[in-house]
């Protein structure tokens, strides 16, 4: 386990430390990931869209002003990818199309499951996601999000709720 | 299910995610025996939540392949140098003391390895690399270097490598105007001139950048990393590496040199190409090579046996010792840093005072009063401040930074055009001694790239910046909406929540107040919203819900626990949630 503090890591990265920054993507990678598959819906994209963030957050790394920011401003990068993302796609353009068919096939997991997740608001989404996915804790998913606990406890419960729904219709069409 | 189950549900809730105190999980075992709905309800959470967590389970085989496709990615991408780099070296090279100290820096460089960088000789592809001398250094534990100082008299420099502990060293140099000895953690710097005996740990020398800058070498980290060989190189007017032979010893070597407008310097070094390792540098305070170099050295001595003796220092008789921590710009620099910007200011004044007149510190001091004036709320004051550095100092780089000061206190006020001058005249002013990246270059553009963007707004931000100034709070809102509604900029957008939010509390709405502070923070998570909390905080207060004024001025401080403490709203935060709780806590 690697003690040293993200405003630390980003320190480094930024004198050229390649290896600090390795840290901080195992750090946040799981987070980050979580995001992306919260607003995009599905794990290709999302980690598509993942790889992108963790990438130009490294070559971005000197336009972060404060250093003990690191998680929101990757944060706020990966929201920008995503909705840059749904954004083209509304459009009709599959920008990822190229990358995907130069990338390994991937195996779909649990294709229903991430349909039902595709259909959830955002704002039940990313609280489920980063709770179930990233494994944090209530606590730590109400600050980020600026939400209470009993704010968190209550858009899991609704997520698990309207997948529930979103599943049991699913299964109910031929 | 029975309405008053209700009231289980979010305990079964807990249980299934394992937060349910013991207590009340024997309570609701004791229902769940009694109660067939809620039997079905934890069933169905059950499987919701394990089928969510197998599904999380497995995808950590993505997880480990999008880590290893982003280490592979990063691995191949040049690594560029970090853009304050060559603004704190230059502020380094700049000061007086280590002027001289160049050339130690370069021979300190080469002695510690310059890894890291690829830095292939331009035209020869093999008689000398960079990586070849970085190779010859591993076996170098002592170095003994003499040369001569700017008006010929002699300097003698040593440094020996702590073998046990990585990073520090011991290092003496000597020169008529200067000793400073280096031992692993303690710094003494004389002026045998002055009588003036400096004595500083490691952890003293944040605002101390003379000395800093030895220890920024004993650190090794822009050393090591290459980067201010990147620097050096990218940084030059010119640079070349020419082949040839060394004037005394006819050996084969490479002269390497780069000119630097920004600090007038010229650079000059010699590596052996046998040996690979530096056999002379020389540096100019000029670019153009003339006169008699600051610093030459010709005398290289590698791996000599070098007593510790050598490195004791014995603090001269009658010597005006100063900790360094007690000069006016430190003590200024730390009140600032502790957000006592009162204090500081004065401390500033103080040393603004004492510093020698049109100078670089005296400059730099004139600028800290205006951040604290900025600080302070007292736009006016920093305005003139600014101002009078731009009138009375013409170093282009102090010019630079106050007409960056000037045009970002000017975006504060929502003054775009004289903004946007500012930032122009800054870029200008700087263009020939700052790289495009450099600082205040590069922030230059940001800003005025940010204020072009925020271009339709901004008609509509300064109409309702007029409208709060004359508290007509019915107009400001119908402006407030309309921006909330046109804007294309998260932070305008943001901005207009809260605008909207404290219209309707000056107009006695406060539900609506709630509605949209809270809209603001739900919607903008990644903005400041230290303020939002505060204002929806006060209006809870002011509407009797004492425990969610109380969360969310807590809330206030958790978003702005990387501001300093005494800056709106955080003191006011503070001192809130105190008085609530004292109210509480009375019987």
């Amino acid at each position: 386990m690697n003690d040293r503090s993200d405003d630390n890591l980003v320190a480094d990265t930024r004198r050229g430390d390649r290896a600090a920054y390795a840290i901080l993507v195992g750090r946040h990678a799981k987070r980050i990931f979580a995001i992306c598959l919260a607003v995009v819906g599905n794990t290709h994209d999302a980690e598509d869209i993942a790889q992108d963030t963790l990438v130009k957050g490294f070559l971005q790394i000197n336009t972060l002003r404060d250093e003990g920011q690191f998680a929101p401003w990757l944060t706020r990068i990966a929201r920008n990818q995503c909705m840059d993302f749904l954004r083209r796609v509304k459009r009709g353009e599959n920008f990822l199309e190229e990358s995907r068919t130069k990338s390994q096939p991937h195996t779909s997991e649990y294709p229903e499951l991430q349909s039902a997740l595709r259909q959830l608001p955002e704002e039940f989404r990313l609280p489920l996601l980063l709770y179930y996915f990233d494994g944090q804790s209530i606590k730590n998913v109400a600050e980020p999000l600026n939400i209470t606990e009993a704010g968190v406890h209550t858009r899991i419960s609704r997520a698990r709720k309207e997948l529930r729904r979103i599943l049991t219709e699913q299964g109910d069409k031929p | 299910m029975n309405p008053l189950c209700r009231e289980w549900q979010s305990q079964i809730e807990a249980f299934v995610t394992g937060t349910l105190s013991t207590p009340r999980t024997d309570s609701l075992n004791q229902h769940l025996n009694n109660c067939d709905s809620c039997r079905k309800y934890l069933e169905n959470l059950r499987d919701d939540h394990n089928h969510l967590t197998e599904f999380s389970n497995i995808t950590n085989t993505t997880i480990s392949r999008l880590e290893q496709n982003v280490l592979a990615a990063i691995a191949q991408v040049p690594m560029e140098q970090p853009s304050n780099t060559i603004s704190i070296w230059r502020k380094i090279m700049k000061n007086r003391i280590t002027k001289l100290a160049t050339a130690a820096a370069l021979i300190l460089a080469v002695f510690y390895g310059l890894n890291l960088i690829t830095w292939p000789a331009k035209g020869h592809n093999t008689a000398w690399a960079v990586e070849q001398t970085i190779q010859a250094l591993k076996n170098v534990d002592t170095l003994y270097i003499s040369g001569t100082i700017n008006d010929g008299s002699p300097f003698k420099f040593w440094i020996k490598r702590n073998k046990e502990k990585e990073g520090f060293f011991k290092l003496r140099y000597e020169s008529k105007d200067e000793v400073v000895v280096v031992q692993d953690t303690k710094i003494y710097a004389y002026s045998p001139q002055t009588n003036q005996l400096q004595i500083l740990d490691k952890g003293q020398i944040n605002n101390h950048w003379p000395l800093k800058f030895w220890f920024i070498m004993g650190e090794l980290k822009l050393w090591t990393s290459g980067t201010i060989f990147q620097k050096m190189k990218q940084n030059a007017t010119d640079w070349t590496e020419t082949y040839g032979k060394d004037e005394t010893t006819g050996r084969d070597c490479v002269f390497v040199t780069g000119s630097y407008a920004s600090m007038s310097q010229y650079l000059w070094l010699e590596f052996d190409l046998g040996t690979k390792l530096v056999v002379r540098t020389k540096v100019w305070q000029n670019t153009k090579r003339e006169g008699m170099p600051e610093l030459n050295s010709d005398n290289f001595v590698y791996n000599q046996e070098i007593p510790d003796t050598r490195f004791d220092f014995e603090i001269p008789p009658g010597a005006n010792i100063n900790a360094g921590e007690n000069s006016p710009e430190a003590k200024a620099q730390k009140l600032f840093e502790e957000g006592k910007y009162q204090e500081a200011l004065l401390a500033y004044q103080e040393a603004y005072k004492k510093a020698p007149p049109a100078g670089m510190l005296q400059a730099s001091m004139l600028s800290n009063m205006g951040q604290c004036y900025v600080s302070l709320g007292q736009q006016e004051k920093a305005k003139e401040i600014f101002q009078k550095a731009i009138r009375e100092y013409r170093d282009p780089e102090v010019l630079g930074i106050s007409y960056y000061n000037l045009g970002y206190l000017y975006s504060d006020l929502h003054q775009k055009d004289k903004a946007l001058e500012a930032f122009r005249n800054c870029i200008q002013t700087v263009k020939g001694i700052c790289g495009p990246n450099g600082f205040p270059i590069k922030n230059a553009r940001e800003m005025m790239e940010r204020l072009e963007k925020e271009g339709n707004d901004y008609p509509l931000k300064e109409k309702a910046m007029n409208l709060f100034e004359k508290e007509n709070y019915q107009d400001a809102l119908a402006v407030s909406l309309e921006i909330y509604k046109k804007t294309a900029n998260p932070m305008n957008a943001a901005e207009a929540l809260i605008w909207i939010g404290f219209c309707y509390e000056h107009l006695n709405q406060t539900e609506k107040a709630i509605e949209y502070y809270e809209k603001s923070i739900r919607e903008y998570p990644q903005e400041n919203l230290t303020p939002n909390w505060f204002y929806l905080g006060k209006v809870y207060q002011k509407t009797h819900q004492k425990e969610k004024a109380l969360n969310a001025f807590k809330n206030c401080l958790r978003a702005g626990k990387t501001l300093p403490p005494e800056v709106f709203p955080l003191k006011d935060a503070r001192e809130m949630i105190k008085k609530l709780e004292s109210e509480s806590s009375r019987p």
